[in-house]
């Protein structure tokens, strides 16, 4: 007989294998990835797993696209207070050039993303997929790959 | 079977200057078109410009900048049926100086292709995404602290340039597209500035950009292209509500398909696994221009322009009616009209650009253009593609019909002497038709069958199948030879 507190690290070490397969994958993809996480516990997992797996932090849309011309992997966190700058971001990022308008330098700043080596990967919280798909921006259907686990 | 043409071809010397002498083909997506002779090359560059099916546009003399999409991004794009149409499109509304409205589902791939082709041409490209903006400050500008004073006289604020404002400003030697993304999400506010921008641009006039006037941005058509792009309202779009028709005259609208057709996409996919495509080859028919930029003057010197002028108009009201019946558009949430104004204006100036000799053909290729191309289903653009047909410079007074032929007057009924037999074989047709109708052939079928037959009986059978729900314009069709306004008549009188 399995004793019951076994089965959820087993469960953990597979989606941990399988997340970081999935993270293997997001370099030169010419669209965004997205992570759906369950809780908040699962966030802080994939978070960790990430910065292991090389991917930097960004904290805003401008700051994604200094990182978008670079051969840098890179992953934001998404909660409710989503801006639309993200929004413009992920729509753009698969067109081959992306226009910004950076609003502590106040002037519009416009890149062509290097695909090549480089990922943008999205994080979020699954009841906040929701608020935000509620208020009108498609997310799944401007991301490419999606992983949840 | 028609063989699809080579899809993008640079001139040699083009490729010496830009190409570093390397390959001079850029077709790694189509196998066959390879073989394709010169005149059918879809796409031809060279060093000042870029032609798309033969609708040539300049490219910019200044290529570089920030806003100019790098052409290496776009290297992987396949140039499949689709998206050549939709690039054909796109460049006529360019070379015309028209705003165009693209409204079609998401992964047709419309801001790729409009980037793609900015690329091909250096030309700028100023992109607003519209979904959930309410600033209209962020579009269209804003007065902000002056970080470079140095002096007591230089001004406290400067003015800062937003999305659209940034590309109306004229620049020596670029050009730019201003794309208007999710259209239809925008809030009404915003639509209404835009308006204000589009009819300033229409008439290369000024845009103001501060409520005290102190900042004016010169519009200039022929150095700013505007591209709006939608998804279709309802059809599980989220936010996407209809805009009001009126707010579309003011654009060429062009209405594509809510997903990409299954031949599109199957052709595209085989091409990014480098298999070739036979129906892909079955699939091409977009027709090549020749442009010729007549003077106004001399449209009226064209054989047969009043004819085909009065045609037209003709259709025009049909079209007009039959879309306001909604026997056209029936299932398309997005309602519009057909501009007294505005369609006449883009069909002259459409002809001016490339008339080519052959009138018929380059007046019908417009209104495919500016009318049946704002229509979603096959149905309805055969149903209309059926009047466009009817719109050629052949005077009414001419014999269409074997059996009318031989009358001195309009036709045989009508003062003129109908050709030996014809009565017998407009009997024997009716009462085969009769026995069809009797035996619940199809109305819209039947209405088109009687083209030609001018007996009382003929027009009565008409006015039957009118009560009986047939399609006025299948009834049209019908008339064939007739002047199309008739139908417009047949609801309370026979003409």
């Amino acid at each position: 007989m399995i004793h019951s507190d076994i089965i959820p690290i087993v469960m953990k070490d597979t989606m941990v294998t399988q997340f970081k397969s999935f993270l293997s994958r997001t370099p030169s993809q010419k669209e965004v990835s997205l992570i759906i996480a369950k809780d908040r516990e699962e966030i802080t997992e994939f978070e960790k797993i990430l910065m292991e797996q090389g991917f930097q932090e960004t904290k805003t849309a401008i700051e994604l696209l200094g990182k978008a011309e670079d051969a840098t992997k890179t992953y934001l966190n998404l909660d409710d207070s989503f801006n639309k700058e993200v929004y413009d971001f992920l729509v753009q990022y698969p067109t081959g050039q992306v226009g910004l308008f950076d609003s502590e330098q106040m002037k519009q700043k416009t890149i062509s993303p290097v695909y090549k080596n480089s990922a943008v990967v999205f994080l979020v919280l699954k009841n906040t997929l929701r608020n935000i798909e509620n208020k009108g921006y498609g997310l799944r259907s401007v991301v490419g790959m999606a992983y949840q686990s | 079977m028609e063989r699809l043409p080579k899809t993008h071809e640079k001139q040699p010397e083009a490729d010496q200057s830009q190409n570093g002498g390397k390959n001079t083909e850029n077709t790694p997506k189509k196998g066959k078109s390879q073989e394709a002779s010169q005149e059918q090359v879809a796409i031809q560059e060279d060093k000042t410009s870029v032609s798309y099916f033969g609708v040539r546009l300049e490219k910019a003399r200044d290529e570089n900048g920030q806003f100019v999409p790098k052409k290496e991004t776009y290297e992987d794009y396949i140039d499949d049926s689709f998206s050549l149409e939709l690039q054909r499109k796109i460049a006529i509304s360019f070379a015309q100086g028209d705003p165009i409205l693209i409204e079609g589902g998401t992964s047709i791939g419309k801001t790729t292709t409009v980037k793609k082709m900015a690329a091909d041409l250096g030309w700028e490209v100023h992109y607003a995404n519209l979904n959930g903006a309410t600033d209209i400050e962020d579009l269209m500008g804003r007065y902000i602290p002056n970080s470079h004073k140095t002096k007591p006289e230089d001004p406290e604020y400067i003015f800062a340039d937003g999305k659209v404002t940034s590309g109306l400003r004229k620049e020596e030697g670029k050009t730019k597209i201003i794309i208007l993304d999710e259209f239809n999400a925008a809030a009404p506010n915003i639509l209404i500035r835009l308006h204000e921008v589009l009819d300033a641009l229409e008439r290369d006039g000024d845009v103001v950009l501060s409520e005290d006037a102190s900042e004016i941005v010169a519009t200039d058509k022929a150095n700013t292209k505007i591209v709006a792009l939608m998804n279709p309202p309802g059809k599980g779009y989220f936010g996407r509500e209809p805009l009001d028709p009126a707010q579309l005259r003011r654009w060429v609208y062009q209405k594509e398909v809510t997903e990409l057709p299954q031949d599109t996409f199957s052709d595209a996919t085989d091409a990014l696994f480098g298999v070739e495509s036979e129906s892909e080859i079955r699939s091409f028919s977009s027709p090549h221009y020749k442009e010729t930029h007549l003077p106004t003057e001399q449209l009226s010197e064209i054989p047969g322009i009043e004819n085909i002028l009065k045609k037209y108009k003709e259709f025009h009201n049909a079209a007009k009616g039959m879309l306001k019946q909604r026997q056209l558009a029936e299932d398309q949430p997005q309602q519009f009209s057909f501009d007294d104004r505005m369609e006449p204006r883009r069909v002259r100036d459409f002809v001016l650009r490339f008339y080519s000799g052959d009138i018929d053909e380059t007046f019908q290729e417009a209104l495919r253009y500016y009318y049946a191309g704002k229509l979603e289903s096959d149905g309805d653009r055969e149903k209309l593609g059926e009047l466009i047909r009817q719109v050629d410079h052949i005077s009414e007074t001419e014999p269409r019909r074997k059996g009318t032929e031989s009358g001195e007057g309009e036709d045989g009924s009508e003062g003129g002497k109908k050709e030996a037999g014809f009565e017998e074989f407009e009997q024997k047709s009716l009462d085969y038709i009769q026995k069809l109708m009797d035996e619940g052939a199809n109305k819209d079928y039947v209405a088109e069958g009687l083209a030609g037959l001018d007996s009382d009986r003929a027009w009565e059978m008409r006015e039957r199948l009118l009560k009986e729900g047939a399609d006025k314009g299948w009834v049209a069709v019908g008339l064939a030879g007739r002047s199309v306004t008739f139908v417009w008549q047949l609801d309370t009188k026979k003409p």
